[in-house]
Formats: C-alpha cells, structure tokens, sequence
C-alpha cells in the first residue's frame, strides 16, 4: 500500500509554552479512512495542522508523499492535502461562494477556464450550483460546511483533512456529510466526537491524549474496548452496545 | 441573524441600479472632485449639485428614510470634525463650505453604493486598476462585517441575560471595555485562522 502520510517523533509546543505534542508516529495509507478522537484539549487540531504545514513543529518530522514538509514542498504539500477547518466562518472568507471556491484553484495558476471548471465541478458535486452567487454568510450550517469541502475539492487533493466536520449540523446535514465522505476516493484524517460516525466512515482510529497517541488499530476494535476508551473520556458507542 | 447591508437595496431594479458599476465609479469620482473644488461663494452651483443629488436620489428609488437614517450618524462627526473652523478668522464660511461638502458627497457615496451589488463594486475596482491588496482589504471588511456584527449582538445578549441589578454607569462602562476587549481578542484570532485557511489553499501573500 502506498504511504501518503509518515510522522516521526513529532512533538510540538505552542509558543506561549503550552506543551501539545509528544512523540507522535504514525502512517497514514493511500485511500484509507483514519479517524482522531481523544477528549477537547488533547491536541487533535494541532496534530492535523501539521498535515499541512501550518504549524511545523519539527518540519523533518513529517513527509507527506516521500516530500519532506520543507518550505519548497510547502505549494506541492498544499495542493496534495486539503483542509477542512472545524469553523466556516474561517474558510470561507471571500464575498462569494463561487469566488471562494475559487481562491484555491486561483492560487494553483491554473487557467481561467479550468478554474472555472473546477469550481463548476466542485459545486455541482456538493449540490450548491444555485447558491453560488450567495454571499456564504446567508448559508446555513450545513451549506457552509459543504461549501468549506468544495472550496477545498476544487484544488483535487488527494488527502482530505476535516476538522469536527459534523460539529454542530442537523440530522440530515450529518447524514449526507457521511454518505458524501464514504463516496469520496480519497485519504481521509478526521477529528471528530462523532463515535457513530467513525464506526460508519473510518477503518482505523487513533486515540489522542494530552499529546500522545495512547492507541491506534481497527475502528471496530477500539470502539468496543471499554478498557481502551475509558481512561480518556470516552465510551463505547451505543450501536456496539446492542 | 438581521444585518445592515451597507448593499441591501442593491437588488432593486432602476436605471440606475443598471448602469456599469465602473461607470458609476468614475461618474462619482468626477463629481466628488467638481464639488470639492468648487468655493462655497458660488452658492448657486451649489443649488444646483443639491438638486442634481435629489434627481439622482430620487430616481434610484431608495426611501427616503435611508438618507436620514445614515445622516444622523454621520452628521455628528462631520460637525465635530468641522467645529474647531468656527473659531478661526471667518471661520463661518469655512464650517458651511466642510458641512455642505461633506453632505453632498456621503449622499453621492450613498447612492453609488446602495444602488450597486458590493460584490460589482469590487470587480470594478479591480477593472480600475487599485492595487489587489486594497480590494482584498476591501472584500474581507464586506465578508467579516457581518460576522463582527453577530459577534457584538451575541455577546451583548449574553450579557444582557446575566445582568439582572444594574449597577450604574460607571460599572456598565467597565464591563463594555471588558466586552469589547474580549471581543477585539476573538477578531484577532479569527484574523490569524483565516490566514491559515487562505495558506492551506495555497495563498502566497
């Protein structure tokens, strides 16, 4: 299987002093679901900023695709990795939905007419054609969030980085996110609380502590344990309770 | 949550909302620069910019009330801007010449940019030649307006909600410096999180 994520001994700390990572290590495999879940705080955010170097703690520490996270791979590393922020209101900042999906494909110096493509393409696939000229403030919840994946989409990433995707979104909003992500052929990395979901979504779970990956395996697996998930906040999941 | 657009009645259907929103840039610079640079001793020419702007006002269909509205927020800071001329040397000309300027013109703005979608006016300006750093300034005060809006309105009712007792002024003032501090604080970290979200789609500044 083809590696698209390693990390080696990563351990980053905010500059204020708070200590966030600690010894991370971890592969993450071509087309795979990989599901991060651990109680607030534990640095889950911090850990997928990484992906995308954003926050670059020790830069030698992570290759995305054979590529060394170096500020020459940084354009190559974006293009490849797309990420999700958790608020919208922090990914969509241009005054258009359209012209926000087209910041991304603007900035790779693709062509008028691929951008225009692409973003045509990318808002189709997320069902927003006729809301693209709406400013995505007066979007809801769940338009927004769709419309954050396809601004990020329309740049063709091959791994997709979502942040608490389905924080905070109706029933049916959720439902679609996952039908949508389960459909989409790509690497996935999710931090989420959504224990439901990730049984649904991902094949492997990492569980995140104050700063350390605690446990990593199967989702089924670590989902059902008990003595796994209790130390750190969580619980088994009701459906694997029945 | 309900917003003042500073574009909201860009969707009616007039002349003038039709017109080239590039054309209606330069129409307003032209006439911003004619009335500055007329001397207030032609009070005539001046009659007739009023007229021209009623005309205008009139036929771009937007209520009366918004004119108002506006100038009564904006009048007390163009008088307390003028009113140091009062006390210069025939200062009186001077103080009629800044208010009547300042009047046309804002009701010039007003009309150029309640009669054309924000987002037109952008390109225009961008058809314009301005630097693409004033027009991205621009595009993110339109875009985060609202949001600093809710934000204001949120915090206020959470505070509303807990104060039960006043406690006079002076308190009230205090805990207003806290809100908008917390407030400032939070705009600031959204500033840094959205410039990671431009960076992650690979925005080179």
């Amino acid at each position: 299987m083809k590696k698209m994520i390693e990390v080696r001994d990563l351990n980053f700390t905010y500059p204020d002093g708070t200590f966030a990572l600690e010894d991370i290590a971890l592969d993450v495999y071509e087309n795979e679901s990989l599901a991060v879940i651990g109680p607030n705080g534990a640095g889950k955010s911090t850990l997928l900023l990484h992906f995308n170097g954003l926050l670059n703690g020790q830069s030698r520490c992570i290759k995305i695709l054979d590529k060394d996270m170096s500020k020459e791979n940084l354009a190559f590393i974006r293009q490849k990795v797309g990420f999700v922020f958790q608020d919208p209101q922090d990914q969509l900042f241009m005054p258009t939905a359209y012209e926000d999906v087209a910041f991304g494909p603007k900035n790779l110096g693709l062509g008028k007419e691929e951008v225009g493509k692409r973003v045509d393409d990318a808002l189709a696939e997320l069902g927003l054609s006729d809301i693209k000229d709406h400013s995505s403030h007066h979007l809801s919840l769940g338009q927004q969030r769709r419309l954050s994946i396809a601004t990020v989409l329309a740049m063709s990433p091959e791994i997709l980085i979502l942040d608490e995707p389905n924080a905070n979104l109706d029933h049916l909003s959720r439902r679609h996110l996952i039908e949508f992500l389960i459909n989409l052929k790509a690497t996935k990395i999710i931090a989420t609380h959504d224990l439901e979901m990730v049984l649904e979504l991902c094949q492997r779970v990492i569980i995140l502590d104050k700063g350390k990956i605690v446990s990593c395996g199967p989702a089924k697996e670590i989902l059902s344990d008990p003595a796994i998930l209790k130390p750190h906040g969580l619980e088994v999941p009701l459906s694997l309770k029945i | 949550m309900r917003h003042a657009f500073i574009d909201s009645y860009a969707n009616l259907d007039t002349a003038l909302h039709r017109i080239d929103a590039k054309k209606k840039i330069i129409c307003l610079a032209a006439f911003l620069l004619v009335i500055i640079f007329t001397p207030i001793e032609y009070f005539f020419l001046f009659l007739l910019y009023g007229l021209a702007v009623s005309v205008l006002f009139y036929l771009s269909r937007l209520p009366i009330r918004l004119f108002f509205s506006k100038f009564t927020e904006l009048l007390p800071f163009v008088i307390l801007i003028a009113a140091p001329l009062l006390f210069k040397k025939s200062g009186y000309g001077l103080f009629l010449n800044c208010i009547v300027k300042a009047i046309l013109a804002s009701a010039l703005l007003l009309i150029v940019s309640s009669t054309t979608k924000f987002t037109a006016l952008l390109e225009a300006l961008k058809k314009l030649r301005l630097p693409k750093l004033f027009i991205d300034l621009l595009a993110f005060m339109y875009r985060y307006s609202f949001l600093l809006e809710d934000q204001f309105l949120r915090t206020k009712r959470a505070y509303t909600s807990r104060c039960v007792n006043q406690k006079g002024n002076f308190q009230e003032v205090k805990i207003l410096s806290n809100m908008l501090g917390a407030i400032f604080i939070r705009t600031y970290e959204r500033a840094e999180k959205v410039y990671l979200a431009m960076c992650a789609r690979g925005y080179q500044s």
